[in-house]
């Protein structure tokens, strides 16, 4: 008799864990909350050169959207978050740059901490945390939450008149799209007079995080494995985001839910047409210029992604709780991975069993922890014992 | 002094097919045998075990299929005699004593003793506890005093 009814339930568990180690621990949440906030106050306080200009600052990226991942094998993590100013003349992409870059130079803490990026600001602080700050405008040609960002060749000063270029984007339409395919929870904090801040989400308890959001946490921590000696040809995280959203079809369990995405991911692959996504909050954002760049990483990722879905379909018909950890290693590496038994084993034998709840069912002759029952034995104290070793 | 009470190989059967109705028992030449299967847990595999008591004595364990594996780097798998039979309780401990039925005593530890083997394999860790003696003496009854290594 063996027993698959229920499995995914089980799978999808196990996986629920392996998240949560893929997750900020609750240390670098705080830390990098910390960092946002007090730099968010810096460029926005009253008395800021920025005052005048209505600054926004809001997060971006995976931390905003709720689908982190640790980076395979270093502690590294970062937060995204864009500074808007309101401006109604026509700005030099290296002026609106400059503004910002020189408030943060003004502070004597940030200054040794900066670094210069074509469409950022980075402050990199000692250890293992980044923040890119990305100076934006309100992109009024588009409309709505639509900005526009420097994008600045390095080998150029700021202001020079040829290093002008714009990239148009909508990073608060596109985390608004991904939320309402989750059922969002936004909270807004009260804003300042002027300028507004809005909050990093809270980690959401895990059980709670949406079986999307934790597809898109596998399907990132997928391609950080699977692309490990080749990061040239790895996908970025909007394409596998995008692709995960499009294609979500409501599943509770995120087993289904990746099979699902996977799925018709490899359908579209396999239509011939090359897949093209635009932000579905900025039609006009094109969010595979990598693919366009490098017909390489396209064809890499056609077949290593094909390869993903049946490694994924045949885990989900594997038994044995040591050959679904060595297929789960192989996908999502062994530290989370091997965490995550751990966790598993401990939340559903060794804690029942020291507290007496452990139970054999009779029916299914499984181990459940659970309340005395007709249709249950109850697990009784024992020590194991053996040879001498 | 009281004698101790033995089920007999009877009433173990009945038990077994009471709570175990998929396993195959029967009692020839004095020895209960019962095999059937045992998956612990969802997410794990399914073993084909095998029982044998002679009455009244410490029953025997065997995984027939599938094999039992020792680990990655040939470690001997915890808690078996002789990598064979497994080692479910401390004897002369009273975990298990001769009226306790084996519905309800050494098939549930049998099932947990098999989630704990995968997960060995899983993690290299024997997360399901107990004591191996570190010394060659044959276990006699209170010889648990001795000196062991909690796992």
């Amino acid at each position: 008799m063996n027993l698959t009814a229920s499995a995914n339930h089980t799978l999808d568990a196990l996986l629920e864990l392996v998240c949560v180690e893929l997750q900020l621990t609750e240390t670098q949440d705080l830390k990098s909350r910390g960092h946002y906030g007090a730099v968010a106050d810096w460029l926005s306080r009253e008395g800021s050169p920025l005052w005048g200009f209505d600054p926004h600052i809001f997060p971006q990226g995976s931390q905003r959207l709720g689908t982190t991942t640790k980076p395979v094998g270093r502690s590294e993590f970062d937060l995204d978050a864009v500074c808007k100013l309101t401006a109604s003349q026509v700005w030099h992409p290296g002026e609106l740059y400059q503004l910002i870059w020189n408030r943060l130079f003004e502070n004597g803490i940030y200054r040794p901490m900066m670094k210069r990026m074509p469409r950022c600001i980075r402050l990199e602080y000692s250890g293992d945390f980044h923040l890119d700050i990305a100076p934006a405008i309100p992109d009024e040609e588009c409309g709505g939450n639509c900005i526009l960002v420097p994008d600045l060749d390095a080998n150029l000063a700021l202001e020079h008149p040829e290093n002008n270029l714009w990239k148009s984007t909508n990073p608060q339409g596109y985390a608004g799209w991904f939320e309402d395919l989750c059922v969002p929870v936004w909270t807004l904090n009260a804003k300042y007079a002027r300028a507004q801040v809005d909050p990093v989400p809270d980690q959401e308890a895990i059980h709670a995080k949406p079986a999307l959001k934790r597809s898109v946490q596998l399907f990132k921590r997928w391609r950080d494995v699977d692309y490990v000696d080749r990061p040239n040809l790895a996908p970025p995280s909007i394409i596998l985001t995008t692709l995960s959203g499009h294609f979500y079809e409501g599943q509770q369990l995120c087993t289904d839910a990746l099979s699902s995405i996977l799925n018709a991911t490899v359908r579209e692959i396999e239509t011939g047409r090359r897949l093209c996504l635009t932000n579905p909050a900025h039609p006009t954002e094109n969010i595979c210029e990598k693919w366009d760049a490098n017909p390489a990483a396209y064809r890499d990722f056609c077949n290593s992604v094909t390869a993903f879905l049946e490694r994924w379909e045949r885990l989900q018909a594997l038994r044995g709780i040591h050959a679904i950890e060595q297929e789960l290693t192989e996908l999502f590496g062994e530290s989370p991975v091997r965490s995550a038994v751990k966790a598993m084993a401990d939340r559903n034998i060794i804690q029942p069993r020291t507290n007496r709840s452990l139970h054999v069912q009779t029916h299914s002759g499984l181990l459940v922890s659970a309340l005395p029952s007709a249709t249950s034995v109850r697990m009784p104290s024992n020590t194991f014992h053996g040879d001498e070793e | 002094m009281i004698p101790q009470r033995v089920l007999g190989l009877g009433e173990q059967l009945a038990f077994l097919r009471l709570w175990w109705p998929s396993y195959r028992c029967e009692i020839c030449d004095g020895t209960l045998s019962a095999i059937g299967q045992l998956q612990p847990s969802e997410l794990s595999d399914t073993y084909t075990v095998c029982v044998n008591q002679k009455g009244g004595r410490s029953p025997e364990v065997k995984v027939l299929d599938p094999e039992l594996r020792q680990g990655r780097n040939g470690e001997k798998i915890p808690h078996m005699y002789s990598q064979e039979r497994l080692c479910l309780y401390l004897p002369g401990s009273g975990e298990w004593k001769p009226d306790d039925p084996i519905a309800h005593t050494i098939l549930p530890w049998a099932l947990m003793w098999l989630y704990f083997y995968e997960i060995w394999h899983a993690t290299g860790e024997w997360r399901g506890g107990g004591i191996h003696p570190e010394i060659n003496i044959p276990v006699r009854k209170a010889s648990y005093e001795r000196p062991y290594r909690r796992k």
